[in-house]
């Protein structure tokens, strides 16, 4: 890492970026309701006025702090703030009851600093090296790898495989809105001069995770409530230290779930929830004693936490080398990056290695941030998690606008907020996966370039012989498709 | 025949007819061949319409079946308001009440009518539209509570537009 790269993001204005970054996400995270999704999709459009460094920086300290944060409501309210804390809460409530909620709080936020570091260094290590096998690829092998990518995430981020490819099959449909750009001919504009240039991503990820969020939270008002009115006699906790003893308990567990969370994070799809999920479930089944399990085991907040912090960095490995998105996150990145006139993938490294350093130097400085921040704001976050959804909708409602009109195009990118948020409330309420339709929808223009190219290069079925990889790929998809599917019925 | 999931039946159904407009309809409306290729610009939509056409008739097909369907768990009698045909109409799975409807068909009808506000009135006047019509849609009620966060709101917006990021909305 050179001394430019230590400059440029050693500064005060980048530092600053960062921590605010990753304070929002954290207050996000704490407030049930408020997924990490929604954060970085509203403040895209802040980052079209920083540098490409400081912009990216300050979005994945949103997503790190809110994932870190999700765990004080889990753990408080046994509301998790996103699902992927839903595990912490079967022992973090409990012992949140026991009268021990600071040391439960403690223990998520190390678990999660520790996942999320680890996890950091496994994208530094690995994404370069992929990178690098990536540039190889030529448009029969991406399109195999990107229909795979889809097919995966159909397939596994929602209960229905069915539903999972039609939701992708819709992103793919709204990404060919525009201009078609070998014929020049306009698809899909009405009569709409605004759509000639496509749909931006901007408000269409404003609409599908926050102003679909918010209108989902709409109906479960009252519930919330009640919890937050239970929590207010029961915040008055003292100060506890982790013991040693308990350490020695935590300690495989975070191993355990940095590891999962790792491995989970790289596949495309799979997302924290199923990490977190799993990591319990294996630290559990490792456990001397597993009936503790649910009544207030520390290490079961430990394996649920570091696991789903390791997939936030580990789920941008994809990103970074093949420039697939494998997550929500990743999706919204992609949407930030092209605002800052840069195209994630393997070329990436070759064209600007300064910003794919100056990344991972900030995302460590993030994960530090989120162990100073979060340790001394523990207090100030528990009595945020009481702050009433009934001021946060309009609040949301409100930025998600003037996000959507900046960078939407005007007014239109307010329209069609509206449209998208009426569109992910159905596809949330009926179970579409909202995550395939986003990523179908990112990688739509590339997947379309390729496939006419990849149908252009071969004319006949004999010609993909010559292409192992795309095959390779195929036939992954082919049974994963199969395996899945008869599992999912 | 007995209907597995209610919502998938209704959801596969729509989604078959959006899918035959489309391709009967908007694609050949909508995109203009001019000559006869052979990757003309609707290969990619036309590829997904089709494949969501044959989707939600699958979809269709899992949704019903020939054996009685084991409701356990499911409970056909939670719905707040068992008049409403709307949400009676989708299965409880998918949690809709009609509390909830009503809400939302009034936060959307807020977002509207600002939209319109903004278009041909003023950006403040659709800004405090937006917020105090969301703010009783959410069911606040005290007048200080909502006159201070759209106040707060609309001088963290101008503060931020105009101060920090230098651009300006209107």
């Amino acid at each position: 890492m050179s001394i430019e790269v230590l400059n440029s993001v050693l500064t005060f204005n980048n530092i600053s970026w960062i921590a605010f970054g990753v304070l929002l996400g954290y207050i996000v995270g704490v407030i049930p309701g408020l997924g990490k999704g929604t954060a970085v999709a509203v403040s895209i459009p802040i980052t079209f006025y920083l540098s490409p460094l400081t912009g990216i920086a300050y979005l994945i300290g949103i997503a790190k702090g809110s994932t870190a944060g999700s765990a004080v409501s889990a753990i408080l309210l046994n509301t998790p703030g996103e699902p992927s804390s839903a595990p912490t809460a079967l022992d973090g409530y409990p012992l949140s009851q026991k009268g021990q909620a600071s040391k439960a709080l403690k223990m998520g936020l190390f678990a999660s600093v520790i996942g999320d570091f680890f996890a950091t260094l496994l994208l530094i290590f690995l994404a370069a090296p992929l990178a690098e096998y990536a540039l190889l690829f030529g448009p029969v092998e991406v399109t195999s790898i990107l229909l795979f990518s889809l097919t995966f995430i159909a397939a596994l981020s929602g209960d229905s495989l069915i539903k999972g490819l039609i939701a992708g099959l819709f992103g793919l449909l709204f990404s060919t809105v525009g201009m078609e750009i070998e014929t020049a001919t306009v698809r899909f504009s009405f009569g709409i001069l605004e759509l000639y240039d496509g749909l931006s991503l901007i408000p269409v990820a404003i609409g599908m995770l926050a102003v679909a969020e918010m209108l989902v939270q709409l109906g479960g008002l009252e519930t919330l409530e009640k919890q937050q009115k239970m929590l207010k006699n029961n915040i008055k906790s003292i100060n506890q230290n982790i013991s040693w003893e308990e350490w020695k308990l935590s300690i495989p567990a975070i191993i355990r779930g940095t590891a999962v969370g790792s491995t989970v994070g790289i596949l495309p799809g799979l997302g924290a929830s199923v990490a977190s999920f799993l990591s319990y479930g294996l630290t559990k089944k490792a456990a001397k004693n597993p009936s503790r399990f649910g009544k207030g085991a520390i290490e079961g907040i430990a394996a649920a936490e570091s696991a789903d912090n390791a997939v936030v960095p580990s789920s941008l490995v994809p990103l970074f080398a093949l420039g697939i998105p494998g997550s929500v996150i990743a999706a919204i990145l992609i949407g930030a990056f092209i605002i800052q006139g840069v195209t994630p993938g393997p070329l990436m490294f070759i064209q600007q290695p300064e910003l794919v350093n100056g990344i991972y130097l900030s995302m460590i400085c993030a994960s530090l941030l989120l162990l100073f921040i979060g340790y001394f704001g523990q207090k100030i976050f528990s009595l945020l998690s009481l702050v009433s959804l009934r001021l946060i909708i309009p609040s949301v409602i409100f930025f998600c606008s003037i996000g959507a009109y900046l960078q939407g195009g005007g007014i239109i990118g307010v329209w069609l907020i509206l449209f998208f948020g009426i569109f992910g409330y159905l596809a949330k309420k009926l179970d579409f996966s909202f995550v395939t339709f986003l990523i179908g929808f990112v990688v739509g223009p590339q997947f379309e370039l390729s496939l006419r190219q990849a149908i252009a290069i071969t004319p006949s079925f004999d010609h993909l012989l010559n292409h192992p990889i795309a095959i390779i790929f195929t036939l992954i998809t082919i049974f994963a498709i199969w395996k899945i599917g008869r599992k999912k019925k | 025949m007995f209907v597995v999931s209610k919502s998938d039946l209704i959801a596969s159904i729509v989604l078959f007819l959006i899918g035959v407009i489309f391709y009967f309809i908007i694609i050949p409306q909508e995109i203009v061949l001019e000559d006869e290729a052979v990757l003309g610009p609707d290969l990619l939509p036309n590829i997904c319409i089709l494949l969501i056409i044959f989707l939600s008739a699958l979809l269709f097909f899992k949704s019903i079946s020939k054996d009685k369907p084991n409701n356990k768990g499911v409970k056909d009698t939670d719905i707040e308001d068992a008049e409403t045909n709307f949400a009676s109409l989708i299965n409880i799975r998918s949690g809709f009440t009609l509390i909830e409807i009503r809400r939302v068909f009034f936060l959307l009808s807020t977002i509207l009518i600002s939209i319109l506000l903004f278009t041909y009135v003023d950006v403040l006047l659709a800004s405090i539209f937006l917020i105090i019509g969301s703010c009783i849609v959410c069911g606040l009620k005290k007048i200080w509570i909502i006159g201070s966060l759209s106040f707060s709101l609309i001088i963290l917006a101008y503060f931020l537009l105009y101060k920090v990021l230098g651009t300006a909305i209107g």
